[in-house]
């Protein structure tokens, strides 16, 4: 009884029914845009005053056909995808390694790189998106769809390297000891010890950037380019010329598709919720 | 498998006192070191060169960013009208940062106290998708909510038959609002790791001590989940100086940030040197907190 104390009653209510309130605000814009979605009018009127699956009808008619304002859709979503597949893998190429030094090394100025890791998260996207323009300009070279993936790898880093750190702090040191001690090359023992045992916190920081790469839209917006023209500012551009429900509806599946990976991340950090803290 | 490599791994953990192990041990560690942190580092050397590139071009003339050397950029970011958007993005911030962490404070809470791994893990999923979820979408949904018809009109609307009550779309509050959703995990992560170090027996002993619960709140709680609350605080006041989506997609053209002039003036205006000043004053403003925060010595969640 006496550990209850605050955990029941008028104050634990009040803090339940606090949070269901602040959740919903926080989450009402994205569940405007999913029923926005199934709308059955041709304008943009909330509450939508019947609901139907026409826009989606819609939205599949314009990745099957012949639409040629719309062929775009299907080739941004694969530039997307790309994008956001390669940022991952580069993020654990440099990620996982740094994180592992990190972790398991003393050095002089640890604490120095580890904060300047973490810069990624308060560096202004628009000043890294404009200098890395000016950068790829000067430079002469076309970087094609890479001066994107290196722009997310570089924003993105810190996120998977939190989730590698907290999987790595978990694991026992002794375990590699023991390999070393039993024959194992350094190389070997990580990938056949430590690779296997954090390989949740891995998974759950490639998603993560995975996600993030896919919605990314103010470096896109600096970094497109005709040839690189991703989702976000495929999207961006349809709001700003014909901004009709269909819009919704490939919103409404970014949602699902997000929503998705996330649920994904959850069950592989398990329970307790502990990689994304 | 190396012979070599098999000797001296033993050696290092084996833990007997042998006098080469001192010795050798910063000839092992050493190197692994800087190869393991050579692709980060790259990533960060580029992080690096553009705040150089930008810092360059600031001093630049006009047209000439790369020969000359000027600091005419600076003395035009003094001028009122840039000086009126770098105080109303850094208002912004404060305001969103203020708002983000009251809104993350009970939903803390909440996380930490419940006994329901499964409401933790639907709240923790919940703060999540507005961090993760492409701005540009949850734009479209804000239009929804806060246009001229949209949903907060019409509920007004109900109560006080008065059409078009609240301007809410292209103005700073729905801009605010906008900067406050999308970052309230921020706030959220570092105010729960705080929170969750508390032990109920203070709060126990306190009780015991004949404190109400809201003393207890305002002596006990608030003091020790203090580090959080700054960590959370200058996390989502970092973050939203940049602001630049929110800002472009509900703030219409009325409401600029440091972030969307920089893109006026670099990408239509074509004065670099103006748009690289501006940029290094949002970088110095980003970095500053970053510093304070260090200083304050509250540690936030993403440099763990």
């Amino acid at each position: 009884m006496a550990n209850a104390i605050g955990r029941r009653g008028f104050e634990a209510m009040l803090i339940r029914s606090s949070t269901i309130f602040l959740m919903a605000l926080i989450l009402l814009p994205i569940i405007v845009v999913v029923i926005m979605s199934f709308t059955a009018s041709t304008t943009l009127e909330f509450p939508p005053p019947a609901l139907s699956f026409r826009w989606y009808a819609d939205v599949w008619d314009m990745a099957t056909g012949e639409n040629a304002s719309f062929t775009r859709l299907l080739e941004s979503f694969w530039v997307s995808l790309i994008i956001a597949g390669l940022s991952a893998l580069g993020c654990v190429a440099a990620g996982v390694p740094a994180s592992y030094a990190l972790v398991r090394y003393k050095f002089a100025g640890r604490a120095a790189i580890e904060e300047l890791l973490g810069l990624p998260i308060v560096f202004p996207a628009v000043v890294l998106g404009i200098a890395l323009l000016i950068l790829v300009s000067a430079s002469g070279i076309d970087f094609g769809i890479w001066q994107i993936v290196i722009a997310h790898c570089i924003i993105f880093l810190p996120f998977m390297m939190r989730n590698c750190m907290t999987a790595l702090k978990s694991v026992d040191p002794a375990l590699e000891e023991a390999a070393k001690t039993l024959g194992a090359s350094p190389l070997r023992t990580f990938f056949e010890i430590v690779l296997p045992l954090i390989r949740s916190g891995v998974a759950s920081g490639v998603l993560l950037v995975f996600v993030l790469s896919f919605n990314e839209f103010t470096l896109s917006y600096f970094l497109y380019t005709v040839d690189v023209f991703p989702l976000s500012i495929w999207l961006f551009q349809q709001s700003n010329t014909s901004f009709s429900p269909a819009i919704f509806a490939i919103s409404a599946l970014t949602i699902f598709f997000n929503a998705a990976i996330i649920l994904i991340v959850d069950a592989l950090v398990g329970r307790g919720g502990g990689a994304l803290r | 498998m190396n012979k070599r490599m098999w000797s001296s791994s033993k050696m290092v953990s084996s833990g007997l006192p042998n006098p080469v192990v001192p010795a050798q041990r910063p000839k092992i560690k050493r190197r692994p070191v800087a190869w393991l942190l050579l692709p980060a580092g790259l990533l960060i050397g580029t992080l690096f060169v553009c705040t150089l590139t930008v810092v360059r071009i600031s001093l630049g003339p006009r047209y000439a960013e790369w020969d000359g050397w000027s600091l005419s950029a600076y003395a035009e970011a003094a001028d009122p009208y840039f000086l009126s958007i770098v105080l109303n993005t850094v208002w912004l911030a404060v305001a969103s940062a203020i708002l983000a962490v009251l809104i993350s404070f009970p939903i803390a809470l909440f996380m930490v106290r419940t006994a329901s791994n499964f409401a933790r893990r639907v709240v923790l999923i919940g703060i999540m998708l507005p961090m993760v979820i492409s701005l540009l979408v949850q734009s479209f949904g804000w239009v929804a909510i806060l246009g001229p018809d949209g949903l907060f009109n019409q509920i007004a609307f109900a109560i006080t038959a008065e059409p078009r009550t609240f301007t809410l779309l292209f103005n700073s509050t729905g801009v605010l609002l906008g900067l406050v959703q999308t970052t309230i995990p921020l706030a959220v992560l570092p105010i729960i790791s705080s929170l969750g170090g508390i032990p109920v027996d203070l709060e126990e002993a306190a009780s015991v001590l004949g404190a109400k619960r809201l003393q207890t709140y305002r002596h006990v709680i608030l003091p020790l989940a203090a580090p959080g609350i700054i960590a959370g605080t200058i996390l989502v006041f970092g973050f939203n100086t940049g602001a630049f989506v929110v800002p472009l997609l509900l703030g219409g053209s009325r409401v600029s940030t440091i972030a969307v002039i920089i893109r006026d003036q670099m990408g239509t205006l074509f004065n670099w040197p103006l748009g690289a000043a501006l940029s290094v004053i949002l970088i110095v403003i980003a970095l500053s907190m970053q510093a304070a925060n260090r200083l304050i010595g509250a540690r936030s969640q993403f440099e763990r």
